[in-house]
């Protein structure tokens, strides 16, 4: 009896583990700390390079080339995350050049040479909030220590 | 030892699972209605100043154009991050899970 009983726990134990194996694979990428600070860090310098879009751009190209090195190698990162697509597709979409957020804008300005004062204000604005997008789906995924 | 019995385990288990769902699909719920209102409203704000920049001549056509071209973008990152957010949940949702199937099996074996 002591051992049918033995045996119907080690049946349950096994069965505990395989539930565990079987729906613990996560969906989303964990939170990842450094992924966080980049992008904090990133959208402050971006913000800054934007300011300067009221003066030519040729004044301002070692600046802005700066800017898209730092943003390459976030990309970089962000693309070699396990379960990232999400994540990644956001940034597609901040930093395409046909796009009109900060790499339409850094085009826009490239081809303008300069950009009026109003209109830098409000597509700072919009450029504020997409790199928020980003740092607030970050800071809600799970961290390593929750699981 | 108590007696093992599966049907009280999993009836025991149907309860807390359904439970522990309703109670994180409500509250994700919540979440994302309140992010979409604060960007609609950020949206309505910003359609107005810029359709008065560009009476006023402060921005140009193309700007305008431009900027509302940024705001839809935005929107389809705000969806983007509502999706991520809801990946999130579920796996919230799975880790709890597990955690109350071994909780509760392990006291009744």
């Amino acid at each position: 009896m002591e051992t049918v009983k033995l045996s119907l726990k080690l049946k349950t134990i096994a069965f505990l583990f395989g539930l565990v194996a079987l729906v613990g694979c996560a969906t989303i990428s964990n939170f990842d700390q450094q992924a966080y600070i980049y992008t904090t860090s990133v959208k402050v310098d971006a913000l800054n390079v934007m300011d300067l879009a009221t003066t030519d751009y040729t004044a301002h190209s070692k600046e802005v080339k700066e800017l898209q090195t730092q943003l390459q190698k976030i990309y970089e990162y962000e693309k070699n995350r396990p379960k990232n697509e999400i994540t990644l597709k956001q940034w597609d979409i901040l930093l395409d050049p046909e796009g009109h957020l900060l790499g339409g804008f850094i085009k826009r300005w490239e081809s303008q040479k300069t950009l009026s004062k109003t209109f830098v204000i409000e597509a700072k604005k919009l450029v504020d909030k997409a790199f928020d997008q980003i740092a607030g789906l970050e800071s809600k995924k799970i961290k390593a220590s929750d699981i | 030892m108590a007696t093992f019995d599966f049907q009280t385990l999993f009836d025991q288990l149907k309860k807390e699972v359904s439970s522990l769902a309703v109670s994180s699909v409500q509250q994700f719920k919540k979440e994302a209605e309140l992010d979409g209102q604060n960007l609609l409203e950020s949206l309505k704000q910003n359609l107005q100043n810029w359709t008065f920049e560009l009476a006023t001549g402060e921005i140009s056509k193309d700007d305008f154009e431009f900027l509302v071209m940024g705001q839809k973008e935005l929107i389809e990152m705000n969806i983007l991050k509502q999706k991520g957010l809801a990946l999130i949940d579920l796996d919230q949702l799975k880790i709890s899970l597990i955690n109350q199937i071994i909780k509760t099996t392990l006291s009744v074996i």
